[in-house]
């Protein structure tokens, strides 16, 4: 049995699995059980896995599979694929939540616009006194 | 089976492409054979590599197993160091010649990061400089056909910037067809910080003045005037490798669509053979083997353009254009020395092109004595091609056992500040750096495979050296935490020099086999690309190239096929007007003088006109 055994000793088990032995066969069998048990361990709410599109085609995979453990769910959500194995679609790909974390999408995902990546990502609002260039004109900037 | 045409062209990549289409614009009929299969869209192509979850460049599209490609997966890094190669390219070391190619319909150009900088007129004459070889023609020789192939490719550049801050001559009433594909965020955070501080090269007299500056691309600005630009504006997938979904990039593909009806491509078709009459040294055609036999097509001109190191094979199974002793040779590519970090608030990677600007001090300049000179590109891809992508961060903390908010928190905070510089170093013509043919190893149709021979000189690792010390004062000045480390297990291409560990990969920028100059007895082909052996064959690419500088090489090699093809024109013209008596055909060619008739063995051509197909072309 696949088992999470790198889990540090420090680290409270938030929900009441067994790490060691993963979960058990009917555990995750209804979806919004699954969910539960997903957002404590992705640390994304379950409105916003629901909002992935995801929550369904994830359910499916993780029933597919009679080992599961949390490597195995965590692995899903965030890279879109079950470990070892491809993802389940183009889309699990593109949803994989690891992707969200920085308010990206993977490459060739999306098309948010010609120069949209010349604006600040959410949380780089510049420190104090940042606005004025050090020196030079600043070419490498927008609006080029 | 035997047919004539007026040009066989093999390789249907980059170079070969456009010398098709100018070829056929000038009505003459053109062969095109491609090794490849036909290649997906790239919508198509981008879906298929995040179905896979991703995957090397080369993955999405069709492999033919009649025509391997390479790929740098076929590198491994070996724990102890070293490394090992597996697939097309046998290596012999001593060190791994890191860069993969496609054989496919539209070739490299397909998966192309699409950065179009003009070499520096310093690289033209890096022989002066005391490294490498000089080119047979200058900056100013290829300056009109730099802007005829920013027309084909379109290319969004801003040229008083080019002018200014890379000092290339470029005339005042010069518009690229597009303007400048706006600098990413990072890119901003970086000018910010950089532009107008000085670092200090160990290998410069003085210090170097930083100024961050706009990268020309070939995926689509807004238009500087009406009809400048085919395609959609580039709307930032960020997929450029392998694969722009929108259509943004510039691909062969797109020349292809406008090639005249006097041009046919026949894909799966792997040329194994170029002919040659032993007494005047012309080349009569070339053999193909397709669909389980062996055709032979005969041409009056036949045009070699399927890779560096596919030209290269191609002439050596032939027995061709070798008097110099150079074909082969002086394989060059642009070893690229990778650092990467965290910068100190969020940057916003993985949007926009994989490079929107660089610090161009290092590329020219009396530094260039001691060291190989480099650009530097501006990372927007986080740590992808320094091997870590977020997936694979994603799957290191998960390991760890960090669960829930921390993980959450922990990946943001470490993907959203990821940032990487680029170092792309000249290497110069060295004749020990190879192609040969492999005598124990044959390709899935017989044909001996290609075998290298590969390292890099103390001028190209004292390159390394200075291009690490001046990233050590970047990210000091940025503030930013260095991530930069090249254990030997991830890192084939791999060396120590003078004590410090530099890691390089390649940049895909195979040249110098096939390479041009001004004398038979030390090169290959003459400026116009044509082998000094053989009147009638041209080997064309990045492999005639006696330098690559500092600059991404396509835009070159495409300003090269275009002078080429006018040339080649000028060479059928030729072919057509010998002592003949017979009237001119039906239609005349422009500027040029009419042709005559001259007496073939199977089919009389002249060239169509430029704009139509010639009511001679049913026959």
């Amino acid at each position: 049995m696949s088992v999470s055994d790198e889990r540090p000793a420090d680290v409270d088990p938030a929900v009441g699995w067994d790490p060691v032995e993963g979960f058990e066969a009917d555990e995750l069998a209804d979806l919004d059980e699954f969910l539960r048990v997903c957002a404590e361990l992705t640390g994304f709410d379950v409105p916003e896995l629901r909002a992935t599109g995801m929550a369904h085609e994830h359910h499916r995979t993780t029933l597919a599979h009679r080992v599961r453990d949390e490597h195995a769910l965590l692995h899903l959500w965030y890279v879109g694929a079950w470990p070892g194995e491809a993802p389940s679609s183009a889309r699990a790909h593109d949803q994989g939540l690891v992707w969200r974390t920085f308010h990206a999408s993977p490459p060739g995902a999306a098309a948010p616009g010609h120069g949209s990546w010349a604006e600040a990502p959410p949380g780089a609002e510049a420190p104090p006194g940042a606005e004025a260039p050090l020196g030079g004109a600043g070419r490498g900037g927008e609006g080029r | 089976m035997s047919a004539r045409w007026d040009a066989v062209v093999v390789g249907a990549g980059f170079a070969g492409t456009l010398v098709a289409h100018r070829l056929g614009a000038q009505g003459w009929r053109v062969l095109v054979l491609e090794a490849g299969r036909a290649a997906p869209t790239g919508a198509e192509a981008s879906a298929a590599h995040r179905a896979a979850g991703g995957g090397p460049p080369t993955s999405p599209y069709p492999h033919s197993p009649e025509a391997p490609s390479p790929d740098v997966t076929d590198l491994t890094g070996l724990p102890e160091g070293g490394f090992t190669a597996t697939g097309h390219l046998r290596q012999h070391g001593p060190l791994p010649y890191a860069s993969g190619y496609l054989r496919a319909n539209g070739g490299t150009g397909l998966l192309w990061t699409g950065l179009t900088p003009r070499m520096h007129p310093e690289d033209f004459r890096t022989g002066d400089l005391g490294h490498g070889r000089n080119w047979p023609i200058g900056y100013h020789d290829l300056e009109p056909h730099y802007r005829a192939a920013e027309r084909e490719l379109g290319v969004a550049a801003d040229a008083e910037e080019q002018r200014d801050a890379v000092g290339l001559p470029i005339p005042d009433d010069y518009d690229f067809p597009m303007r400048a594909v706006p600098g990413s965020f990072l890119d901003r955070q970086l000018a910010r910080a950089l532009d107008g501080r000085t670092v200090r090269d160990p290998a410069m007299p003085g210090p170097a003045r930083l100024a961050v500056t706009g990268t020309p691309h070939a995926r689509n600005g807004v238009p500087t005037r009406p009809g400048s630009a085919e395609g959609p504006l580039c709307a930032g997938s960020a997929g450029c490798v392998p694969a722009c979904p929108t259509g943004a990039k510039y691909t062969p593909l797109r020349t292809q669509a406008r090639w005249a009806a006097g041009v046919e491509l026949r894909t799966e078709a792997v040329v194994s053979r170029v002919f040659a009459d032993p007494e005047t040294g012309r080349a009569g055609g070339v053999e193909y083997l397709s669909g389980g036999s062996a055709h032979r097509v005969e041409a009056d001109l036949v045009v070699l353009a399927a890779h560096a190191i596919e030209n290269a094979r191609l002439l050596l199974l032939s027995g061709l254009a070798n008097r110099s002793d150079q074909v082969g040779r002086n394989l060059m590519d642009h070893p690229a020395l990778l650092t990467w970090g965290l910068m100190p608030r969020p940057v916003g990677p993985y949007r926009g092109p994989g490079s929107t600007s660089g610090l161009e001090a290092f590329r020219f300049g009396p530094g260039r004595d001691r060291r190989a000179p480099f650009r530097i590109e501006i990372g927007n891809w986080g740590w992808s091609w320094a091997g870590g992508a977020p997936e694979a961060e994603a799957t290191a903390l998960l390991a760890a056992g960090v669960r829930g908010k921390e993980l959450r928190e922990r990946l943001g905070d470490r993907l959203g500040r990821q940032f990487s510089l680029q170092f792309e170093l000249e290497q110069p013509a060295d004749p020990a750096n190879r192609v040969t043919l492999d005598p124990d190893r044959r390709d899935p149709l017989g044909l001996p495979g290609p075998a290298i021979r590969y390292d890099l000189s103390d001028y190209v690792r004292e390159g390394m050296a200075s291009a690490r010390a001046v990233s050590d004062q970047l990210f000091a000045l940025l503030g930013a935490e260095d991530h930069t480390a090249y254990p030997a297990g991830g890192w084939p291409g791999r060396l120590e020099h003078r004590g410090a560990v530099h890691g390089y990969r390649g940049a895909g920028h195979a040249g110098g086999t096939h390479l041009m100059g001004d004398s038979p007895a030390t090169s290959v082909v003459d400026h116009w690309q044509r082998c000094w052996d053989h009147p009638n064959l041209y080997a064309v690419g990045c492999g005639s190239m006696p330098s690559l500088g500092t600059s991404n090489p396509s835009l070159t090699m495409a300003a090269l096929a275009l002078r080429s093809a006018e040339r080649m024109h000028r060479d059928l013209l030729e072919l057509r007007r010998p002592a003949a008596v017979t009237p001119p055909l039906v239609v005349t060619p422009p500027v040029v003088t009419p042709p005559a008739v001259v007496t073939s063995p199977t089919t009389v051509r002249t060239p169509e006109s430029p704009e139509s197909p010639s009511p001679s072309e049913s026959s």
